[in-house]
Parts: C-alpha cells; sequence; structure tokens
C-alpha cells in the first residue's frame, strides 16, 4: 500500500515536471521569436543615433573633416515629475533659453529631443542634475557632429554630411561614403517595469576608414586666396584655380568660387563644384591639340608661314573672326599669338575623324569618374568644315576643367593620360593597414616628336605670348590661354560681351611639378578700353602664386639671369 | 528525557560526522563560487569605469585634434604672419640659396 503511494506521488511529481518542461520548449522554441518581440516592445525602446564617421586628412596629415562625439539630450516628457524645475537647470547648462526648453518638455509627444549635438564635456553635470532631480526620464545618448577644422577652405572638394541622417551629402563626402561609415546606427535603450529608460546599448561601428587626401591645404589655401583677390577685381560669375601633380595626377588644390562652409552648408544655396559638376567651351585651349594632332599626321610645316588672313576666315559661308590682323605665321606663332586663323587652316588640313579621336582620346566627352554627379562635357564628330573649325577654336563644344588639367598634365609629364585622383591613402583605424591609392595611367596620347614642339611653344606663349602677363621672374612657366565667347540667346549669337577666359599650363617648364587651370565665368572689365580674354584676365593671377607655391615646395628658381637662377636651364 | 535527546544528538553527530568531509566540500565550492563571483563584479565594474575613461579620453583627444587643426589653419597662421607680425611675401630677389653637397 506505501510502495502504491509512494508510485503514485512520484508520478504525480514526474508529470508535473514534464509540464512544466513541455510548456518551456512551446515559450523558448515554437514561440521564441513572438514573444521575443513582444519583450522587446515591453522592455526595450529603439533610437537612431548617428555614427561616427572616419577622419580625412589631407596631404600632410592636417585634419580636414572629424567627427567629434557628442550627446543628444532627450526626454519622456510625461514621467517628468517637475518640468519647470528641469527647464530652469537645463537652460542654465545648456545655455538655451528657458522658454526654449519648458515649451519641448511640455509637448504633447511621449519622446522629445531636448538638443542635440551637446559638448560631450557637460555629460557628467547632466548626469548630475538626474541624480539630483531624480528625473530618471532624462535621458543622454551618445552622438556625433562632422566639424571640418578649416572652414570654407577646400569646402567643395570635401563636401558634407547631412546632420540627420549622417550622410555624406556631396563632394568627397558623398564619393567615399561607403569608406567613410557613419549614418544613422540604432541603439537600444532597456526600459524597467514603468517604462523608465535605464540601459543603453550601442553597436560599435567597425567598418569605418580614414582617408588620406592628395590636396596640400596650404596650396590651397594659397589658391584661395588667389582666387578671392581674382573675384574682387573681376567679379565673375564663377572662377577656379586647379592645381594638379602631373606625373601623379593627384589633385593638389583646387579653388572654387562658388564656394561653401561645411560647417554651415545648410547656408549656402549652391553646393557646386565648378571643377567637376560643370561644362564650358575651352576656346584657344584646344589649339596646341591641333598641332599635335597635325604634327603626328604630318600635316605642319615649321619652315612655312601660313596666311592668317586679315583678321577673319570665310567657312562655310560663316565668317570666323580673329583677335588682331597678323598676316603671315609660322605654326608656332599660331599658338604662341593664339591666331584662330591659323588654327581653323591648321584644322582643315587635318582627317576629321583623327582629329576628334585625340580629343577623345585626351579625354574630353568623358567623365573621369574622380567625384560625385561630375559632368562629361558636350562634344560631337562632325564632318562639315564649320564645325571642325568651330571645334578647332574650342567654340560649340564643352569640357569641364579637370579634363583640361589632365590634358595638359599629358603635355607636362611626356604624354600620358593620367586619371585624376584625390585620394592618397585609406586607412582601417583599427588595425593600421593602409590602402595606397596608386596613379592610373589611361593611355599615351602624345607622340614624342610633337611633345618636344608643344613644350617649347607652350613656353614661348608664356614668355612673349597672349600668358606674358602671367611670366614670372623666377620660374618658367608654359601654358596656353583661351577666351570662349559665350552664346547670348538674348541676341541668338555669340556674345561680344561675355566670355569664359582660360589659362591652362604647368610650372616649372622643365621638370613640372604642377598643372595649373585658371578660369572665368565672365569676369568684368577694370577699364573701359580693356579687352576681356584669357591673356588679359586668367594669366596674371598666375605670376605671384607660382612664385608662392615654388616658395613653399622650397623649388630654386629655374630661370636663367635671376639672381638665384639655376644656371643650368634655360628660359626659351 | 535529557538523556534520550542527548543520545539522540550524539546519534546526530555521528552521522554528521561520517559526512562532515561532503559538508566541507559544498561549504569550500559555495566560498568559492561567491568570492569568484565577487571577482568578477569587480573586474565588470572596473571594466566599465576603464570604458568610461577610455571613451572620455577619445572624446577629449578628438577635441583636442579639432582644435589644433583649426590653430594651425593656414588662414589663421597666414592672418597672424601679416597682421601681427607684419609679414611679407618672399622676394626670390632677396633669398640666397645654399647648396648642400
Amino acid at each position: 500500500m506505501v510502495k502504491k503511494k509512494v508510485y503514485f506521488v512520484s508520478f504525480i511529481i514526474a508529470a508535473g515536471f514534464l509540464i512544466v518542461i513541455l510548456r518551456l520548449f512551446y515559450f523558448q522554441i515554437l514561440k521564441r521569436e513572438e514573444y521575443t518581440q513582444y519583450i522587446k516592445k515591453q522592455y526595450y525602446t529603439e533610437e537612431k543615433i548617428i555614427l561616427p564617421r572616419g577622419t580625412i586628412y589631407d596631404k600632410n596629415g592636417k585634419i580636414l573633416a572629424i567627427s567629434v562625439p557628442t550627446i543628444d539630450i532627450f526626454a519622456l516628457t510625461k514621467h517628468i515629475k517637475n518640468k519647470e524645475m528641469l527647464a530652469k537647470e537645463l537652460s542654465v547648462i545648456l545655455k538655451k533659453p528657458y522658454s526654449h526648453i519648458l515649451r519641448k518638455l511640455n509637448s504633447k509627444r511621449n519622446y522629445v529631443v531636448i538638443a542635440r549635438n551637446v559638448n560631450k564635456s557637460l555629460k557628467e553635470r547632466l548626469q548630475k542634475l538626474r541624480k539630483d532631480l531624480k528625473e530618471w526620464n532624462l535621458g543622454l545618448i551618445d552622438s556625433s557632429k562632422r566639424y571640418y577644422p578649416l572652414g570654407s577652405t577646400g569646402g567643395s572638394n570635401i563636401g558634407f554630411v547631412s546632420k540627420t541622417s549622417g550622410k555624406g551629402m556631396e563632394g568627397l563626402e558623398l564619393k567615399y561614403d561607403n569608406k567613410l561609415g557613419g549614418g544613422t546606427g540604432n541603439i537600444l535603450m532597456m526600459k524597467d517595469a514603468l517604462g523608465n529608460p535605464f540601459t543603453i546599448e550601442k553597436k560599435e561601428d567597425k567598418n569605418r576608414h580614414d582617408i588620406t587626401l592628395t590636396i596640400d591645404s596650404n596650396i590651397q589655401y594659397m589658391a584661395e586666396e588667389a582666387l578671392k583677390n581674382f573675384v574682387k577685381q573681376r567679379k565673375p560669375k564663377e572662377a577656379l584655380i586647379l592645381i594638379v601633380n602631373p606625373n601623379t595626377g593627384d589633385i593638389v588644390a583646387n579653388a572654387t568660387y562658388p564656394n561653401y562652409n561645411p560647417n554651415i552648408y545648410w547656408k549656402y544655396k549652391n553646393h557646386k563644384n565648378i571643377s567637376f559638376h560643370n561644362a564650358y567651351e575651352p576656346g584657344s585651349l584646344v589649339k596646341p591639340f591641333v598641332l599635335a594632332e597635325a604634327i603626328e599626321e604630318k600635316k605642319v610645316s615649321f619652315n612655312k608661314k601660313y596666311y592668317c588672313g586679315d583678321g577673319k576666315i570665310t567657312v562655310d559661308g560663316i565668317k570666323i573672326r580673329d583677335h588682331k590682323k597678323f598676316k603671315y605665321l609660322t605654326a608656332e606663332e599660331i599658338i604662341i599669338y593664339s591666331s584662330n586663323v591659323g588654327a581653323i587652316t591648321l584644322a582643315l588640313n587635318l582627317d576629321y575623324e583623327k582629329f576628334y579621336n585625340k580629343l577623345f582620346k585626351l579625354g574630353f566627352g568623358k567623365s573621369t569618374g574622380t567625384f560625385p554627379g561630375e559632368a562629361k562635357g558636350l562634344i560631337k564628330k562632325s564632318k562639315r568644315p564649320i564645325d571642325i573649325a568651330y571645334a578647332s577654336i574650342g567654340q560649340n563644344w564643352t569640357a569641364t576643367p579637370i579634363q583640361i588639367a589632365m590634358a595638359y598634365s599629358a603635355i607636362a609629364n611626356g604624354g600620358y593620360l593620367l586619371k585624376p585622383n584625390f585620394v592618397k591613402e585609406i586607412i582601417n583605424p583599427y588595425t593600421g593597414e593602409k590602402e595606397k591609392i596608386e596613379k592610373k595611367i589611361i593611355r599615351k596620347v602624345f607622340s614624342e616628336k610633337s611633345l618636344k614642339k608643344l613644350k617649347s611653344t607652350l613656353q614661348l606663349v608664356v614668355e612673349k605670348g597672349t600668358a606674358r602677363k602671367g611670366k614670372s621672374e623666377y620660374f618658367t612657366i608654359a601654358g596656353k590661354t583661351g577666351t570662349a565667347q559665350k552664346y547670348d540667346p538674348k541676341i541668338k549669337a555669340l556674345s561680344k560681351e561675355k566670355f569664359y577666359t582660360w589659362f591652362a599650363g604647368y610650372f616649372p617648364a622643365e621638370n613640372p611639378k604642377f598643372t595649373i587651370v585658371i578660369f572665368a565665368n565672365e569676369p568684368k572689365k577694370i577699364k573701359k578700353w580693356e579687352a576681356i580674354g584669357g591673356g588679359t584676365v586668367s594669366a596674371p593671377v598666375l605670376k605671384n602664386l607660382v612664385d608662392r607655391i615654388m616658395f613653399y615646395v622650397k623649388e630654386k628658381p629655374d630661370k636663367v639671369g635671376g639672381k638665384n637662377g639655376n644656371k643650368n636651364t634655360s628660359a626659351d | 528525557m535529557i538523556r534520550e535527546k542527548t543520545l539522540e544528538l550524539k546519534k546526530d553527530f555521528i552521522h554528521i560526522k561520517r559526512y562532515i568531509k561532503f559538508w566541507v566540500f559544498i561549504l569550500l565550492i559555495a566560498g568559492t563560487l561567491v568570492a569568484y563571483n565577487q571577482y568578477y563584479f569587480k573586474v565588470s565594474k572596473d571594466i566599465i569605469e576603464f570604458n568610461q575613461i577610455k571613451s572620455k579620453l577619445m572624446t577629449q583627444n578628438a577635441m583636442l585634434k579639432k582644435e589644433i587643426s583649426r590653430l594651425s589653419s593656414p588662414e589663421r597662421i597666414s592672418k597672424m604672419a601679416v597682421k601681427k607680425l607684419k609679414m611679407k611675401p618672399v622676394n626670390y630677389s632677396k633669398v640666397h640659396f645654399i647648396e648642400i653637397k
């Protein structure tokens, strides 16, 4: 009987355990997802925070963009006990108006953000305040703010990050958004039985890289200062100074007008970087390419003088004017004095397919893929003589300033078209691993014969030709000026008042270290009688800028005859 | 009555004595677990504190880096050089280059 009783009790206990185990199996295994979601809803609240991004450095390691840790302050309004007192104390710490904070605390919404991106050094004071007032529903969340220490210096290149989404919106911040990381991340705030948050869990963002740019902030500043003076003097609609290393394709400086300060990007309407986003008619900058093609096709003689007429040429019944009556000019002089008639005469002798192919080979009509939203420029092949004539003087087709810089870099570096590059290396801050960006040669675009002639001719353009106003006393410069008439929709013809003015070249001429492009859109006259052109407007910017940059990079003057001149090199 | 109780206690004691090793073992295990637990909490607390210090130092570091960049900005240095120190742009005719062979 006793044995039976023992078995019965044991059975009851065992059955009880089995039921519990089965029930646990039901909750933990079968209905796991459903109940986990239910618990999360009840005990956790998910909030979005702005994650820190990688740091952007200039070539010399100076910080151009950094994510500074900050805190966001929020409140669960219906659980705040003494709103007036809390608002008063917070207004003292945050230096914000009392009424503004109180209005937020009195909001009908359950969750309100009182302040974003507050200096993290205030965290301890805020935590003490929470403890003293026993306002446990005042919360602090780690966040971060993107800061650009150099302000507007290089602003249009670096771009900016959205203050709400934490993602790159423009410039290199957008281009390298995946590498820099950031954006928004979710954090879990655990709530106790009364709904008060008491723990914050955050995931560390491991997909974050630092980036070192090829930009030298000192040269960038020099270029921006020169551009500022230029804009003050000429009041153009747009202007730029673009400096590239012709041997590597590295963009050393790119000063643009208009520009913006990425720290306060929302105050600017225009966030364009005109070196990449806009394409303009290149004017006479194309003439050296016409000469190069003529040399390569063996359709030019340097012993002969070309008749450049009395300042005009008629092609397909359309008159194209020159800026001067040159009469007879050699092929070199056509470039040195920038004769339209001369360049058209040379171009009309060329195989039109080969001529356009040369322009395509130089990278025109195709985006370089260096910057987000980069323009391609517009160039169309045409066998009509009038189209060839206009193309040879840089009218009726467009190029971006970066395409111009890379084409002139090809003259400077021995004939190679390179891919422009903004990034020197990408660094993983967790492992210290560095990914170096190597230079990319796209193709060889000039023959040795044409290069030799182009180099000597372009140096003469600065020494005695159209760019002589930009001549430096100490350094040799080679380049070409360009002036393109803008199309005026009012008169439905090319304007005689509105121009694009250019200078593109490189220095020092013998051993080029920098390629430079100086551009202005609709520069104004300083004197009434003055003729607007690349030579009078863009070239003069060169002089002081070249001397300043070369002194900064500790280069010795290379002109013969200068007091400190290098006696081994020649000026012409 | 007292004698009976004493005898019963003695019996119990003999019984307890037989298993004393196990009791000591259990107490030792429990003590070790409590000590380990305390140590674990102390280490966890230290980790939290060190993480807080790390986060604070990282914040300070970022702020200082930002400040260094702001202070060494070419714009600021250029303004100081021109306005405060009355420096002038380089004149190459007055520069002497020394060749190092």
